[in-house]
């Protein structure tokens, strides 16, 4: 899969040629290469998670994939999803896609680097979670536990807010409901 | 009604197509109103269950790595209900708390005793299809082994200072409107 996209460079708001792919090890190579000590730095919610043990493990599940936003050949985003297993909070019975990891690049985040290096990173791999959605008939129905600081992002995105949730750690779980037309 | 009417209704009824998705997400405009989005937010993406500085020793087994989450949520919520049933009241938060707390901590660094009753249950193929197993009897087989005796004492613990912390302050209130 690859889909090309845009982004803006962040530090005069040109947009910037960019590609929608598959996960592959070379994008765990920018993590550890490239992301790791910044996120660890800059004591980054998400500086544990390991996504080499996370590409290793989705390779052979079927109901997980893997996505990445790349932009002058480097990774500039990562997401996993869950496509079999969630159900929404809001339309109980009905299957959804969740978002079980997502995270962007550390140049790309505000919180380490202003301007950050390109925006809409984040947005382009949740359009894409949703259009995952439709493509499995869950008609663009997504949800993810929201990490503390990152609620706010989501809240503007109009997902509706679900409310804490015990059981994942007080994570604020949010969720896209269905997708129409406008 | 109509036909326009039942035109309009029907095509609101039908679900949107994978294209109209596509146009509709990444169509003209999509990207500034991503950057705005992004400005006004001043914060960053990111979202997933952690599991703290290391991975479970179980996760190295790859095809556990994903039901250790499952079976994470599921014992957290397990242990929320049978607390509810205890009628714990102001102490219910800090007990489901602590053993939300030990639960994660077990699963993170189990015990040599612990380790096989996880991996049993960890290969129960029949457990994982959903986002919470719903075999209680098995969540509750679990958490006896779990959680011990300790675990047990300190959640006893964290409820009545919850209990006496809210009776001292009740005291104090009435002790400050009797003056």
């Amino acid at each position: 899969m690859q889909r090309k996209i845009e982004l803006k460079r962040g530090v005069d708001n040109t947009s910037v040629e960019a590609y929608l792919v598959d996960l592959v090890q070379r994008h765990v190579d920018d993590y550890v290469n490239y992301w790791v000590e910044s996120l660890r730095l800059f004591s980054q919610e998400d500086k544990y998670w390991d996504w080499i043990f996370k590409l290793r493990y989705i390779d052979n599940q079927e109901n997980l994939e893997g996505y990445a936003v790349e932009c002058e050949n480097k990774t500039q985003g990562l997401m996993i999803i869950e496509t079999q297993m969630h159900g929404s909070r809001l339309n109980v019975g009905k299957r959804l896609v969740y978002v079980d990891g997502i995270a962007t690049a550390p140049t790309n985040r505000i919180e380490i680097q202003r301007p950050p290096q390109f925006k809409g990173v984040g947005q382009a791999l949740l359009n894409f979670a949703r259009i995952r959605s439709v493509e499995l008939g869950y008609e663009g129905r997504i949800g993810l536990h929201s990490l503390p600081r990152s609620e706010g992002f989501y809240e503007k995105q109009n997902m509706l807010n679900c409310g804490s949730e015990e059981e994942y750690d007080n994570l604020v779980y949010f969720e896209y409901g269905v997708l129409r037309r406008r | 009604m109509n036909h326009q009417q039942q035109k309009d209704n029907s095509e609101a009824n039908e679900s949107i197509i994978t294209q109209e998705a596509i146009d509709l997400l990444f169509g003209e405009g999509w990207l500034e109103e991503a950057v705005c989005i992004e400005d006004e937010a001043n914060c960053t993406i990111g979202a997933g269950l952690d599991w703290g500085n290391a991975l479970p020793p179980l996760m190295l087994n790859l095809p556990l790595f994903g039901r250790l989450s499952t079976l994470r949520v599921s014992l957290n919520r397990e242990v929320r209900l049978i607390i509810e049933t205890w009628d714990l009241g102001i102490g219910t938060t800090s007990a489901t708390e602590t053993a939300r707390t030990r639960i994660k901590e077990r699963l993170l660094s189990p015990t040599p005793e612990l380790i096989p009753h996880l991996e049993a249950t960890l290969l129960q193929d029949d457990l994982y299809g959903e986002e919470f197993i719903s075999n209680r009897e098995a969540l509750k087989s679990l958490l006896a082994v779990v959680l011990t005796d300790a675990d047990r004492e300190e959640i006893a613990e964290k409820a009545a200072n919850s209990i006496r912390t809210q009776v001292m302050s009740q005291v104090n209130f009435s002790g400050k409107l009797s003056a």
